[in-house]
Formats: structure tokens, sequence, C-alpha cells
């Protein structure tokens, strides 16, 4: 339903309607700012990722195709402005330098928990995942967000990536792996901290 | 897992800097993508026709001529293909998948070499291209001048029509953009050159496929980003 009304404000904005500009916003807003917290490092270049996928959006509003998934083509639009940063990061470390905000993007994604047990469970998960997805390669990191996060299938996402359904599966599997492996890991680490404070109790 | 159930909005203030910054911008254009490629095609139909005058039909015998019509039918199938690929939306909006456009860019000057060598139609000109690298030269020089002109103005009227298009596997999609650019510069040759030399039909017809399907790779990622 509401991928519906996404593809008929876009439709309507492309046509040259600027009044839909409030309703795309509403509608892609959340999924989008999803989508820029998870392809980057931090809160303040996924607030830049953004701000830049809108404007783009805007301009590039004459060649989206109408009847086609509006989601579809913002994501598409939201990687390659994300790319374009990367590859100017490269060319001037300087200018983009990364200073991990540890915490900003993860506490975003995550919501309001019944206990505060759980939610510092839920915030400790959140950091576990966002940690190993960034330290995955980004290729890796965007096939696993739209196939397991945005619920896309293989070969809508590898529409959206511009690769194939065979790639985006092998990805998307590799970063799962990762992140099992990572969680796994953690819950180990967990075990033996719990122990050990039990231990120091005693 | 997953936090699909928990989309973080945006903040407020991102909004206003978003509508502020859109504000700002000069009003995009709201051609539609259907009318744009319509108009690339036409730019390079009109461009194959104006360089045909220029460049003149061969004149074939009557004997050679179905073969002749025939022959260019062919290669105006491929280059058609070829741009109607490169240019398409697909299903969903963001292009034809990428294995589709590199066989595009990978058959377009493989089968263009093929049919050229296998099946060369004599003209009334055709003169024998004979030893030596400067006689060689000399015939190939106007050759791959015509080529590069009509693929270098297909290029820039088809590059125009996907310009702030959404990038989805733009290096594929410039390599098949310039193929298929290249593959109308095929037609034109084809129609031009009365040469049937193996050599010169590799190096002066086909090759400028090749070169251009590299340069479309190189060029896209630079011009089709929105």
């Amino acid at each position: 339903m509401a991928d519906e009304a996404l593809d008929a404000a876009m439709d309507r904005y492309a046509g040259g309607d600027d009044r839909a500009f409030d309703e795309l916003y509403r509608e892609a807003g959340p999924r989008l700012f999803r989508f820029c917290l998870r392809l980057t490092a931090r809160r303040s270049e996924a607030d830049d990722v953004f701000q830049d996928t809108f404007l783009k959006i805007h301009r590039a509003r004459g060649t989206f195709v109408q009847g086609s998934r509006a989601s579809h083509w913002m994501y598409a639009v939201a990687r390659s402005v994300y790319l374009d940063r990367l590859r100017h990061k490269k060319r001037r470390p300087e200018e983009l330098s990364e200073t991990p905000e540890a915490g900003a993007t993860f506490e975003d994604l995550a919501g309001s928990f019944a206990s505060p047990e759980s939610e510092a469970q839920a915030r400790e998960m959140a950091a576990v995942v966002q940690r190993v997805l960034m330290a995955l390669p980004e290729s890796q990191r965007a096939a696993f967000v739209l196939v397991k996060e945005e619920g896309m299938s293989l070969a809508e996402a590898a529409a959206v990536l511009g690769t194939t359904t065979t790639a985006v599966k092998l990805r998307a599997f590799r970063a799962y792996e990762a992140l099992r492996s990572a969680l796994g890991l953690s819950d180990k680490s967990d075990k033996s901290d719990k122990s050990e404070k039990r231990a120091a109790d005693e | 897992m997953s936090s699909a159930s928990l989309p973080p909005a945006p903040p407020p203030e991102l909004a206003a800097r978003i509508r502020a910054a859109i504000e700002a911008e000069p009003t995009p254009s709201k051609v539609r993508m259907p009318v744009r490629v319509g108009l690339g095609a036409a730019g390079v139909f009109a461009i194959l026709l104006v360089t045909s005058f220029v460049f003149r039909i061969r004149a074939v015998g009557d004997d050679a001529f179905g073969d002749l019509l025939v022959t260019s039918a062919a290669a105006t199938l491929l280059a058609l293909a070829a741009l109607g690929s490169a240019m398409s939306p697909g299903k969903s909006g963001l292009g034809l998948p990428s294995r589709a456009l590199l066989v595009v860019a990978v058959i377009t000057p493989l089968l263009y070499c093929a049919a050229t060598v296998a099946h060369p139609v004599a003209g009334v000109g055709t003169t024998a291209v004979g030893d030596g690298m400067g006689h060689f030269c000399s015939k190939a020089w106007p050759c791959l001048a015509i080529a590069g002109v009509i693929s270098l103005a297909s290029c820039v009227v088809l590059f125009g029509a996907l310009r702030h298009a959404v990038p989805v596997a733009p290096r594929l999609r410039g390599a098949a953009v310039g193929a298929a650019s290249a593959a109308w510069a095929g037609v034109a040759l084809h129609l031009h050159c009365p040469q049937i030399d193996r050599a010169h039909l590799l190096v002066a017809h086909a090759m400028p496929i090749v070169l251009f399907a590299l340069l479309g790779a190189w060029l896209a990622p630079r011009l089709i980003k929105p």
C-alpha cells in the first residue's frame, strides 16, 4: 500500500507536479534514511547522503519511468550518491575524513522497548550488526540491506545494484555469514563476561 | 535482526534543509524518459541520413545491389537492436539487466566483424589495398574519420538523452551505448566504402565499434549520473 502511494506520488512529481514532493518525502523519507544509515559509517554522513539523494531525485525526476517502482529507483539514486562520495573520499581523503561516531548510527535504528534490559540488548545487537556491516565491502553491505532488511527479491536487488541475481545472492549470503559469525562470537563473549561477573559476586 | 519494522524518521531540520536546497535549484527538465530516448534515437537517424548525403553511398553493379541491400539491412538491424537495448528502461525503469548490457557490448562488435569479414560486398570503386603500411593507412584513415565523426556525434546525442538518468551499471550501459553508436557508423561505412580487403574491414570498419564500446564504458560513469 505504501509502495503504491509512493509510486503515485513519484509519477506526479516526475510529471512536474511540485506539490507531490511533500507526499513523496513522507512516504520515502524514513526508508531512504534507514538505507543511508546502513550504507554510511556515521550519522552526519548519512544526513549528507540523504540530503543529496533527494536533491538528485529532484534533478533526475524526468528520467523516472512511469509505472516502475519508485522505491527501487530511489535506492539506486541513494547508492549512486554514496558511491560518488566514496570515490571523492579516495581522491581527496582530507575533505571527508572518517571520524567514527560510535553508537551514532545504530541508535537511530533501535526503537523503543518494554524494558531497559531489552533495549540495552537490542542496542548491543544493533551495534554488532552495524560494526560488522561497516567492515564488509560496500557491495556486500548493499546487497544484504536490500535483500534482508528492505525485503527485496534477488531480481529486484540485482536491478537496483546493476548486477546479476547470482552475484546478489552470493554477496548477501557472505554478509549474512559474517553477521552470524560475529553474533556468535559476541554471544560467547557475553557469556564469558557474565560468568566472570558471577564468579566475582560469589 | 531485521529493523524493517522500525524505520527511523529523518530529523525535521534535515527536511527543512532539503526543501531549501530544492527551492534553490533551477527547475529540472520535465521531459519524460521515453520522449528523451525517442529524441536520442531520432538524433542518431538524422546523423546517419546527413552523413550518408555527405559521404555518398557507393555505387555497386546490378549483380551486387541485392547483396548490398541485404547486408545493409542486416547491419541496420544489428545497430537498431544495440540502440534499443542500450537505451531501454527495462521492466524496472533502471535499464536492462547488467548481463544483457554486457551481451550487447560484446556481441555487437563481434557480429559486425563476422558479418563484414564473411560477406564483403564489392563496389564499383573497389581497389586493391596493396602492400605496405603507407598504402594501407591511406585507405583506412577516411573510414576511421567517418566512423569517428558518426560514432562521436551519436554518442553525444545518446548520452545527452541519458543525462541525469540513474547510473545502474553505468560502465556496462556506457559500453552498450558506445557499441550502438559505432554500429550506426558501421552501417554508414558499409554503405559508403567499396573496399573488401579483410584487414581494412577489421581495422577501419570493425575496430571503431570496439574502441567506442571502451570509450562509452569510460565516459558513462562521468556523464549519466543523476
